[in-house]
């Protein structure tokens, strides 16, 4: 179910989302998903999700294996500890997560470029970071809510399992 | 001690004498044409000495000659230099154009071996979502025979190469990521740098093409592949020079180059695969 949604999101991430960039910036909707889902499920699923996702991200686009999904999986982990303090209609912290979870995705995504030499850092950060950071945040407001449905079916879906077996 | 006194009354008279001579030859010449008596008997005290003198600058005079005729030869000699600095300058100009016109038919030749290559159009599915990296991937893949290295066109320029393929699809990597390089040459000059991508300017859609500080480079100038790559075919237009900046410790200099290809709004491409491989 999960990965279906990321599928998705890839997709459209990778399609439709290019007709929405600004300044040729656009929004990093994978983060957004990583975060919401950890936080509704815990770090363990959190974990899993974010390397499903960054795993599929380097298999579509990227030249090496491993990094997103690295990174990805970091992400779900440090987002699912927050599971505990956690409930449903609290807007904040997902919100903050994913402020926090895209700047540390771009930082890790930027580390290939400073290791082939490209030191200007502050170009990063202004130019693609935080224009990526700030359209991220906003766009999770309403990810956050389709997910949150989405997460609600699920565990009706568990229940209604458990209550088969 | 007398004659030593006698020799001192002498040697002042001779002072005197000469100095009174060579206010006498200044007089004269500045009233030469009224007081002609006087001159003339001065001439007769001036002309032996006058001889002697010449005589004495005749025998030791090649050597001020020398310099002096070396001061005249270099006078003429910056004047020829200049002259060939000049022709030389519009011998070059003409050998550019000959040049230019030489790759301009090769260009043409290029056009028309290009069209042997087999090439065949792809349409982009889907772009990398990322702010980072230009990837792109097109719906053609094994099946319609494309292989890894091949070299990709859009908008009648070089686009990039494909870096994977699958049976249905392939990835493709534009020129403007920051781990693309291409060898290329400098249409006019014929000159090699290598065209990289930028992050910086990627969200312009410009290339960074770094080139020998001793080369000229000017905007306009056109930038094609060169014969040094192993993936792209030789002389396929790349794009325009917009921008040639030195380096601030003066020891490199690059231009910005516009692709042809516009890749903000890239949807078909064309596919070169190559021959014999």
């Amino acid at each position: 179910m999960v990965s279906i949604i990321l599928l998705i999101a890839n997709v459209l991430q990778s399609t439709l989302f290019d007709i929405i960039r600004i300044r040729g910036i656009g929004p990093n909707l994978s983060v957004i998903i990583i975060v919401s889902f950890a936080l509704l499920r815990g770090s363990k699923e959190g974990a899993i999700i974010g390397f499903a996702a960054g795993l599929l991200a380097d298999i579509i686009f990227g030249v090496s294996r491993g990094y997103l999904a690295l990174i990805g999986a970091c992400i779900g982990y440090f987002c699912g500890k927050f599971n505990k303090d956690f409930y449903s209609e609290n807007l904040v912290l997902p919100f903050m997560l994913t402020l926090i979870s895209t700047i540390v995705y771009g930082l890790a995504v930027s580390l290939p470029f400073i290791l082939r030499g490209k030191l200007n850092y502050i170009y990063f950060i202004k130019d693609i970071i935080l224009p990526e950071t700030i359209y991220t945040m906003i766009l999770s407001i309403i990810v956050y809510q389709i997910v949150y449905v989405i997460n609600r079916a699920i565990e009706r879906n568990e229940n209604t399992n458990r209550k088969i077996f | 001690m007398v004659k030593s006194s006698k020799k001192k009354k002498n040697k002042n008279i001779l002072i005197i004498l000469l100095v009174a001579g060579t206010i006498g030859l200044v007089l004269t010449i500045g009233r030469r044409y009224q007081i002609k008596v006087i001159e003339n008997t001065m001439q007769y005290i001036t002309s032996p000495i006058q001889r002697g003198v010449n005589l004495v600058f005749n025998k030791t005079g090649n050597i001020t000659g020398n310099f002096k005729d070396i001061h005249e030869l270099q006078a003429s000699n910056e004047a020829l230099q200049k002259e060939l600095d000049q022709l030389l300058y519009d011998n070059n100009i003409l050998e550019q154009y000959r040049d230019e016109n030489e790759k301009l038919k090769e260009l043409l030749d290029l056009a028309e071996r290009h069209s042997d290559y087999p090439s065949k159009g792809a349409n982009i599915i889907s772009k990398d979502p990322g702010n980072w990296y230009k990837v792109f991937i097109i719906d053609q893949g094994e099946k319609a025979g494309f292989k890894q290295d091949d070299a990709v066109l859009a908008g009648g320029g070089l686009a990039g190469h494909i870096i994977e393929t699958g049976p249905l699809s392939s990835k493709v990597l534009a020129i403007i990521d920051d781990r693309s390089s291409v060898s290329a040459t400098v249409l006019r000059t014929g000159e090699t740098g290598i065209l990289r991508g930028d992050i910086e300017l990627i969200q312009d859609g410009f290339c960074k093409f770094e080139i020998d500080i001793e080369s000229e480079i000017i905007t306009g100038d056109q930038i094609v592949t060169s014969h040094l790559s192993d993936i792209y075919p030789p002389g396929i237009m790349i794009g325009v020079v917009e921008e040639v900046i030195i380096s601030k410790n003066g020891l490199s200099q690059y231009a910005h180059v516009r692709p042809l290809a516009n890749f903000k709004d890239l949807k078909q491409v064309l596919i070169l695969e190559k021959k014999g491989s």
